[in-house]
């Protein structure tokens, strides 16, 4: 069974004179190559591959503030860091982690992989797409300068709630910088989230209908449209702090009749949409590794895209579970605990239709596979105690607590990240021609496995226990449970250096991937294992025509 | 060392063949668009920079760097003009040689350009949002809504609603430049156009005279939080009349050189809906923060 038909020649109406191509006035640019032809370039899968890179720089330095907040943390009374610099290591670890890896990782894998999933040569306005990488280098390099300025970088957390990111409490331009290196990256989210849109509704090949387009790129629909509302009013809410702090305006000031916890509802409903943001298009990565490992089509399609659109929905009807000890109202937290518990049901359509893909499937546990199913049981447990942190009187008790950081690392850590692995073992092949090394993958699999759970599940217990969240020390009797999670992030650093390792490494050898590297385009049957791995320049050489058969297999 | 190039035929076995993609249908279906490499969009990027540069440089620099910080935002703002005009003149040229398709290349602006105005409706959004609830809470807090110390005690709405009355007008003469120009009279689309600049000009004029008496009264953003969201929310929407009046006037400049046609005129359209939309937004401003505030 081929994907393909020949077109007919006359009488249907897709039938269309081949459109003639004048000689593009762009000819006569010749773009020197090397670093100049990168700085120009707008293909798709050279800037998919630069987010990518980003994102993967990002993460090295992300990883090290986060080994600068566990050496702090390694004994009680340690001064290793200052509190202020603790504050900022906070800060930092979460705005990079963020803004500079998860969402440009995901925002690579969309643009690599979006337009060849659905049969175009590219986004719709390339430009507009570099314009939305190269946004995230000031927003990345404001972060980095405000290192350097009187007063350190931002240290009011990533949620810079007034009034602690206020000038009374944060002086200095460290958190002046902050808002705006997250303007620029907001810009850089907006333009991309119009640009995945318009790709996906205009740009589908001919015979791709809505449902039959694959996982990932229904993850990215919806993940746009969140993009497109919600960081908006991130970005109006943050404006409104920068103004408090420099233009004498009174939006978060009591004295003048403003209200703090306004700007928790603003951020909130910019940031609970952004958990799903960040974890959408892992759900689409880790649904295209289980069913290739399986050697099956994804299970209950109709289901998993009504389940992320159900999702979508719904993540913006529950900002206030954040916001439980901030003094709203009875009724409102009852909407929010009722509504938060309400998104379990599409998670658990999701989770029942990646264990029935499996089920009963020709299982290869390759390095992408164990990430995917890596994926299924963290998240399972984030989500779970997502569930009981839904609940207010459990919230009110471990509110700002470790728990609470120990549920969203196994959503964002045990979720994002570990989808991420699964779609880089899955699609690096495709990408680069060659293979990652397995045995390293396995080693790279466990480590981080290991040294996940090793950080984070000991976060529950202190967490209950009444360790409280970004205090730079705590109670002595913490101590011996602090140690062990600190030791579980040497053995995630180790991880993330044998990952950076195997990728170098890997793009050392010669290519020798063939247009289907993992052998299971024919039970698939998708674009994207039909044409060569790395993809050749605009990706077809005639826009595909699909016939009945659905895509949704990989 | 390019970041791809074609796989090397001896090292991509293709199992696979029957998935052959590459067949040589001579029929091309969606015309799909072959990026052009340009460096306008990276380019942008670093002359916006300066903006947050010279933002920076204002609120901490003192006084002494005061003129380098206007100098930075001045600088950004204009050299950004550059990538700006290069970029548009890329997608014109584009278009013109018809690479990607016209319709095709017009169906993704037409739709991008509502998804940009969908971003616009959330950010103002979000300053109504605030308004709305600060309302409400200080209803609660005070038993009694503006005025606030500090803010006047009655509100004259008739300037403001001559102003709503300007900017419904120029919506209404941008739409007869657009009719105009369907029916092939361009001058007079010319005319009608320069016509709707010239009342948001003059919008935007009652609007500065009216935070300078507002000023000179001594109600500021500082004054209390309605200061702060009225200026906030007026200025935030000025700083658009302001942005959709370039956007006209370059319409304009370009029906001088006679860029447009009855079937050729997107941007035209997109800076026409662009109009519609503040002054969508001015309504709303003017009902809820202007024409209710003895009420409520
Ligand atoms: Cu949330």
């Amino acid at each position: 069974m081929s994907l393909l038909e020949t077109p007919p020649s006359s009488g249907s109406k897709a039938t269309r004179p081949a459109p003639q191509f004048p000689e593009s006035p762009h000819k006569a640019i010749r773009l020197p190559g090397g670093l100049l032809g990168i700085l120009g370039s707008t293909d798709h899968k050279v800037l998919g591959m630069l987010y990518l890179a980003l994102a993967l720089a990002g993460a090295v330095f992300g990883g090290a503030f986060a080994g600068a907040i566990r050496a702090q943390l390694s004994s009680f009374d340690n001064e290793v860091l200052s509190p202020e610099f603790y504050n900022s290591m906070v800060t930092m670890h979460a705005s990079v982690m963020i803004f500079v890896v998860i969402i440009p990782a995901l925002a690579g894998f969309g643009n690599y992989l979006v337009p060849i999933m659905i049969g175009a040569r590219d986004m719709a306005f390339p430009r507009l797409n570099a314009f939305s990488f190269w946004l995230l280098i000031p927003a990345g390099g404001l972060m980095a300068a405000s290192f350097f300025v009187q007063g350190g970088t931002a240290g009011a957390g990533w949620t810079a709630y007034p009034p602690l990111s206020l000038k009374e409490y944060s002086g200095g331009p460290g958190v002046d910088m902050w808002i705006l290196a997250v303007h620029l990256a907001g810009l850089s989210s907006i333009t991309g989230g119009i640009n995945f849109i318009v790709t996906i509704m205009n740009m589908r090949a001919p015979g791709m209908g809505l449902m039959k387009m694959p996982l990932f790129v229904w993850t990215w629909l919806v993940n746009a449209w969140l993009i497109l509302i919600g960081t908006p009013v991130l970005s109006g809410a943050v404006t409104m702090v920068l103004m408090d702090r420099g233009f004498g305006t009174g939006f978060f000031k009591p004295a003048l009749g403003g209200d703090p916890v306004l700007y928790q509802h603003l951020f909130w409903f910019y940031s609970h949409p952004a958990v799903y943001i960040m974890v959408l298009p892992a759900f689409g990565l880790i649904s295209h590794a289980l069913a290739a490992f399986s050697r099956k089509r994804i299970f209950g399609y109709t289901g998993m895209v009504w389940a992320v659109c159900a999702i979508g929905l719904l993540g913006f009807m529950v900002w206030g579970h954040h916001m439980f000890t901030a003094g709203i109202s009875a009724e409102l937290r009852l909407w929010f605990s009722f509504m938060t518990m309400v998104i379990a049901v599409p998670t658990g359509v999701k989770i029942w239709s990646w264990l029935a893909t499996v089920w009963g499937g020709t299982i290869r546990f390759t390095t992408s596979m164990k990430f995917a199913l890596g994926f299924i049981s963290l998240f399972v447990i984030g989500g779970i105690s997502g569930v009981w942190l839904a609940n207010v009187p459990i919230d009110v008790q471990v509110h700002d607590s470790y728990f609470v950081v120990a549920h969203f690392h196994y959503v964002l850590v045990g979720g994002s990240v570990m989808g991420l692995f699964a779609g880089t073992y899955l699609y690096f092949p495709k990408m680069s021609g060659r293979f990652l090394d397995e045995r390293i993958g396995n080693a790279v699999f466990w480590l981080f496995t290991i040294g996940m759970n090793t950080t984070f599940l000991p976060m529950h217990l202190v967490g209950v226990q009444g360790m409280a969240r970004r205090i730079w020390q705590y109670r002595e009797e913490f101590e011996a449970i602090n140690r062990v999670i600190s030791f579980g992030y040497l053995l995630m650093a180790a991880a993330g250096a044998l990952f950076i390792y195997s990728i170098i490494s890997s793009l050392l050898k010669p290519r020798t991937c063939g247009r289907d590297p993992w052998g299971i385009n024919d039970v698939q049957n998708s674009l994207i294992w039909s044409i060569p791995s790395p993809p050749p320049p605009y990706n077809f050489d005639t826009i595909p025509v699909l016939k009945g058969s659905s895509t949704t297999g990989g | 060392m390019s970041l791809y190039s074609a796989p090397d035929a001896h090292h991509a076995p293709d199992a696979d063949v029957h998935h052959d993609i590459d067949a040589h249908h001579d029929v091309e279906y969606l015309p799909s668009l072959n990026p052009a490499p340009s460096y306008w969009p990276v380019l942008l990027t670093a002359t916006m920079t300066l903006i947050p540069a010279g933002i920076v440089l204002y609120l901490w620099g003192g006084d002494s760097l005061r003129l380098l910080a206007w100098g930075l935002l001045g600088l950004g703002s204009l050299t950004s003009l550059v990538p700006v005009m290069g970029w548009c003149h890329s997608v014109i040229v584009d278009k013109w040689a018809g690479h990607f398709g016209e319709a095709a290349q017009g169906r993704d602006l037409v739709l991008g350009t509502k998804l940009f105005f969908l971003s616009e409706i959330a950010i103002f959004g979000s300053i109504f949002a605030y308004f709305f609830a600060t309302l409400r809470h200080i209803h609660l807090d005070a038993g009694k809504f503006w005025p606030l110390d500090g803010s006047p005690a009655h509100w004259h709405v008739g300037l403001p609603a001559i102003g709503l009355g300007i900017l419904l007008t120029s919506s209404v003469t941008c739409e007869v430049a657009h009719k105009m120009l369907l029916k092939g009279n361009k001058s007079a689309c010319k005319d009608w156009m320069l016509v709707t600049i010239v009342l948001g000009l003059i919008f935007l004029a009652i609007q500065g005279y009216e935070w300078g008496v507002f000023v000179e009264r001594g109600f500021t953003v500082e004054s209390n939080v309605f200061g702060t969201v009225f200026y906030v929310l007026t200025g935030f929407h000025g700083f658009h009349v302001m942005t959709g009046l370039i956007m006209l006037l370059l319409v304009y400049g370009r029906l001088e050189i006679g860029h447009f046609s009855k079937r050729r005129h997107f941007s035209m359209q997109a800076a026409s809906w662009y109009w519609h939309l503040v002054d969508v937004v001015w309504v709303f401003v003017f009902v809820f923060v202007y024409a209710l505030y003895d009420a409520y």
